[in-house]
């Protein structure tokens, strides 16, 4: 008799229990992960800005601001074929995707496969985050190792010494 | 005896251990966000100070061999630089050394330690000076390479006009102007400071209703840039 009464308080107490423990946890886990988030996205952006973005997008730039004024330069004195390849390395330069280019974030994609795995928010995942195309990101970088050696030839046949490459 | 206080402390024993996962876990997720947006942002508007940068030591590398090879006959030197263009040139270099490769305007303060019981302990001290600085010197680089442009006779085009996409191309023709076509997007002051509230507060407090474990909301925003 008294066993039973005793077992039968115990499961209330064990759901009472965990039903608390549940609540209060994701309450915390609630506001932790805003305040989390919060507290570091500004961190996060100026690394992003100062490591990948800035170097990135100047040497991009660069190339970009050294072949158009060899373009101007080109017109000016009648060299046809300088002209064209001007134009050509321009037109590359502008098909190459940063998000190609840049190098991958390990952490971010090492935790959407967490994310995946755990199937938490699976219908969501695939719209969060992709993880980069590996190809994408080897032929952008092959295009502007090659778009470079052609701007050095550019550079090369009017004379002037710039290295770009 | 049962002491209604160690309930009490209970409950909050188990909301700090909820808040500390929860908050290593939100940490993480700021960081992917922050870095994915910094990253974008950081190329944005250092390919446009680059292409200045590009321009500007091309056309002095042109004027300096034409000084050079002066009696050397060959075709540098028809390119001969107007005074106001060697001086245009010198004030956009000198503008751009002193563009940030860094993020110059958040300073972050957290509160004594990593992981503050609330986010109030998170003080943000924008360095209004620089702040300032950093929009006065982009407009004045960008005004000084468009008078360089004019002196020179080539045309520029104004930047943060059409596109609006950083991966919008431009149409062909677009390859005769010496202009950073990609960089449509007028950088905003602002850009250079995450406003929490209306990057990702709303969206964790209107998904946090209904999800105990918030997924990557933010990084959503990303996608639809």
């Amino acid at each position: 008799m008294t066993d039973d009464i005793w077992g039968e308080t115990d499961d209330i107490h064990n759901r009472e229990w965990t039903k608390m423990d549940d609540g209060f946890t994701n309450a915390g886990y609630r506001e932790g992960i805003t305040a989390g988030k919060e507290n570091s996205l500004q961190e996060g952006f100026d690394e992003g800005f100062a490591i990948v973005g800035a170097p990135l997008g100047q040497e991009i730039g660069k190339l970009r601001g050294i072949t158009s004024a060899c373009l101007s330069l080109s017109k000016s004195i009648q060299e046809h074929s300088v002209m064209m390849d001007c134009k050509d390395i321009l037109r590359g330069l502008d098909n190459l995707h940063f998000k190609d280019l840049a190098p991958s974030d390990v952490e971010a994609e090492e935790h959407l496969k967490e994310h995946l795995q755990s199937q938490d928010d699976t219908q969501n995942i695939p719209a969060l985050l992709e993880i980069r195309d590996e190809e994408k990101h080897k032929l952008a970088v092959e295009t502007l190792k090659e778009l470079r050696n052609r701007l050095q030839d550019v550079l090369r046949q009017i004379g002037l010494p710039i290295t770009v490459v | 005896m049962f002491d209604i206080q160690d309930l009490v402390h209970l409950e909050q024993d188990f909301f700090d251990a909820g808040y500390k996962d929860g908050y290593a876990h939100g940490r993480l997720h700021g960081l992917i966000e922050g870095r994915a947006l910094g990253r974008e942002k950081g190329f944005e508007i250092w390919e446009e100070i680059g292409f200045y940068e590009g321009f500007a030591l091309t056309w002095r590398n042109m004027y300096e061999n034409t000084l050079s090879k002066e009696d050397d006959g060959e075709k540098m030197q028809t390119v001969s630089l107007s005074p106001i263009s060697v001086s245009h040139i010198r004030h956009l270099l000198q503008l751009i050394s002193q563009f940030p490769k860094v993020n110059p305007t958040s300073v972050l303060i957290r509160g004594g330690s990593d992981m503050p019981t609330d986010s109030s302990n998170l003080h943000r001290t924008p360095q209004p000076d620089s702040e300032l600085d950093v929009s006065a010197l982009l407009n004045n680089i960008r005004s000084r390479y468009k008078a360089l442009c004019a002196s020179l006779g080539v045309r520029a085009r104004v930047v943060g006009s059409s596109v609006a996409n950083t991966d919008v191309k431009v149409e062909e023709d677009a390859s005769d102007h010496p202009v950073p076509s990609r960089i449509g997007k007028k950088p905003k002051r602002t850009v250079w400071k995450i406003n929490i509230g209306d990057e990702i507060g709303n969206d964790t407090h209107t998904s946090s209703d209904d999800i105990a474990v918030p997924g990557i909301g933010g990084l959503m925003r990303l996608r639809t840039n």
